[in-house]
């Protein structure tokens, strides 16, 4: 067996050799996705309902737009695709989509939300018509899948690589290696491929999870772009948490700069609530954000069956140039030993 | 004439303020076992690691089988190590280890034969936390030597290990040093005098004697034993006495 495999080994070992640490690692987030879908079984948890107001640019949709943003009850987001908003409502971070089109306008709503729908239509002028759509029980946990394997795929990446690289360099196992021919590439990739590999199986299960127990809408084509946002954002991850270790020299301290950066990720790059509330500056900074780019992605991919290259190509060259600036800075960085 | 297998030049290694080594000046020709003396401090492990290319000297240079080696050039399959401090990861198999570094050195049967080296096949399954101290000194050698290194460098391979495992590991070193340059380092007197073809005695990072046992007593002033050498070095101050003969 080459070395190469040899170490993955060990480090797929690491996970799965006690039965009880295997099975958590891989149920954790299918518990988490579980309680998730118990807490917004009948909704997102925003007092203020969102409406969508989707049809071409014109009079008439800006009309709308005018009209609906007097009611500062609600929140207005403004589309140009149809699909994608009615996706929204599907996975129910959208309450009321209006279709303002010059034929008329026409509102579409889910069960829960008849009643805003009736009560805006006439509104919107006499021939507003409402239709009520049946949606699925959890669609929101539609919406926080992505989220759920992005956050996963972070956390694994950074800790998999820059907690156990620390460790290695701490246990002294690095300056170990520095003495044989093993070459620092060969002992990355293999750390790289058997966090990926972990990250991959525990993604099957919580996709098969997601599916069987939560009706995800999940085809060949929206699962195949997945596997590549999740390569690509383990890529992402290992290599930062690399670079961490390369920078960080205690154990300690780099479980909290882990810790540090991980909880304000999960909670501005959209993976479990929409940011639409931040400013506009802030939302720019943070579409750049590799954890972003991973979810909002593999959201699209997911939810709103984009397979549009030119809709899904950046957030992938995105990512691609985030691993490949991780990994440059990091092999520069790295040291066997202190 | 024959280059030296292992040969420093002038070596000087600093750090900040600290000088660790302060020109060494090293020459070590032929299989057999040399081993490193000198207090604690002395710089014995700072040496070793420029002897494996883990540190680079601050000044003066290191040749290998008559070529400078250095952290970025260094002849990674012809030598060996044990480290003062050999790693136990969490959860890893003495098989697993035995496999982990045949596989770095693509040795084809390798873990097998660092398993029967180090008397260890029958314990292959066994977490490498829960065997001796020994067990496990063996095994690091074994798995240190199993490309047949021309050169081995240990530091301080026994310095945990009860009387009987030392002997034993003794007696491996000793059969090693039969086909390979080994260099040793340890404050273990006894096991110096037992072992050692060759003593190097090192204090305040220079060499302050070199050469067999009685070499080393006569340049102590006539020490009756290898003990009484050791705190008369160690004790005596390189200005006191002008530098040993390396």
């Amino acid at each position: 067996m080459s070395a190469f495999l040899v170490l993955v080994r060990m480090r797929v070992y690491d996970v799965t050799r006690s039965r009880a640490s295997g099975a958590l690692f891989m149920s954790l987030p299918v518990v988490l996705l579980a309680l998730l879908a118990l807490v917004f079984s009948n909704g997102q948890p925003f007092e203020r309902r969102v409406v969508e107001i989707v049809g071409p640019p014109s009079a008439r949709r800006e009309a709308v737009v005018q009209k609906v943003v007097e009611y500062t009850e609600l929140r207005v987001r403004v589309d140009d695709h149809r699909d994608r908003a009615l996706a929204r409502l599907r996975s129910r971070t959208a309450n009321l989509v209006v279709v303002a089109s010059p034929d008329g306008t026409l509102l579409v709503a889910g069960p829960n939300d008849r009643l805003l729908a009736r009560g805006l239509a006439p509104a919107l002028g006499p021939s507003a018509v409402v239709e009520i759509h049946e949606l699925p029980r959890f669609g929101y946990i539609h919406y926080i899948f992505p989220g759920l394997v992005t956050s996963t795929t972070l956390l694994a990446g950074l800790f998999g690589m820059g907690y156990a690289m620390v460790r290695f360099r701490q246990s002294l196992f690095l300056k170990k290696l520095a003495t044989t021919p093993l070459s620092r590439s060969t002992f990355v990739l293999a750390l790289v491929a058997a966090r990926g590999a972990l990250i991959l199986a525990q993604t099957a299960v919580l996709s098969v999870c997601a599916t069987l127990l939560f009706g995800l809408p999940m085809t060949a084509t929206s699962a195949a772009l997945l596997l590549v946002y999740v390569v690509l954002g383990t890529l992402v991850f290992t290599g930062i948490g690399f670079l961490l270790a390369c920078v960080v020299e205690s154990e300690g301290v780099v479980m909290d700069v882990i810790n540090a950066c991980t909880a304000p990720l999960i909670f501005v790059s959209e993976m479990f609530f929409p940011n639409d509330v931040l400013p506009d500056a802030a939302r720019r900074i943070v579409a750049l954000l590799p954890t972003t780019m991973m979810v909002s992605g593999a959201r699209a991919v997911l939810l709103y069956g984009e397979t549009r290259p030119a809709e899904i190509l950046p957030g992938i060259l995105g990512l691609a140039l985030w691993a490949g600036a991780a990994y440059l800075v990091s092999l520069r960085a790295f040291r066997w030993h202190g | 004439m024959t280059a030296a297998v292992i040969r420093t030049e002038g070596l000087v290694v600093r750090h900040g303020a600290t000088t660790a080594l302060d020109g060494v000046d090293l020459s070590i020709e032929s299989a057999g076992l040399v081993v490193i003396l000198g207090p604690n401090g002395a710089g014995k492990t700072t040496l070793l690691d420029v002897l494996l290319g883990l540190a680079e000297p601050t000044e003066g240079r290191l040749l290998l089988f008559g070529e400078g080696a250095t952290p970025a050039r260094y002849p990674r399959r012809r030598v060996g190590a044990v480290l003062q401090r050999e790693v136990v990861l969490d959860r890893v198999t003495v098989g697993e280890y035995a496999e982990i570094f045949a596989a770095i050195h693509g040795i084809r049967g390798g873990a097998a034969r660092i398993l029967d080296g180090s008397n260890l096949a029958a314990r292959a399954g066994v977490p490498l936390d829960r065997i001796s101290g020994g067990e496990a000194q063996r095994l690091f050698i074994a798995a240190a030597t199993v490309h047949d290194p021309a050169i081995v460098f240990l530091d301080e391979p026994t310095s945990s290990l009860d009387p009987e495992s030392k002997a034993e590991i003794g007696e491996r070193l000793r059969a090693l040093a039969l086909r390979a340059t080994v260099v040793m380092a340890t404050h273990d007197l006894a096991e110096a005098e037992r072992l050692a073809d060759d003593l190097v005695f090192l204090t305040e990072g220079k060499v302050r004697a070199r050469g067999p046992r009685d070499e080393i007593l006569r340049e102590a002033g006539g020490a009756p034993t290898l003990a009484d050498a050791f705190f008369v070095l160690a004790r005596t101050r390189i200005g006191d006495r002008g530098d040993a003969r390396t």
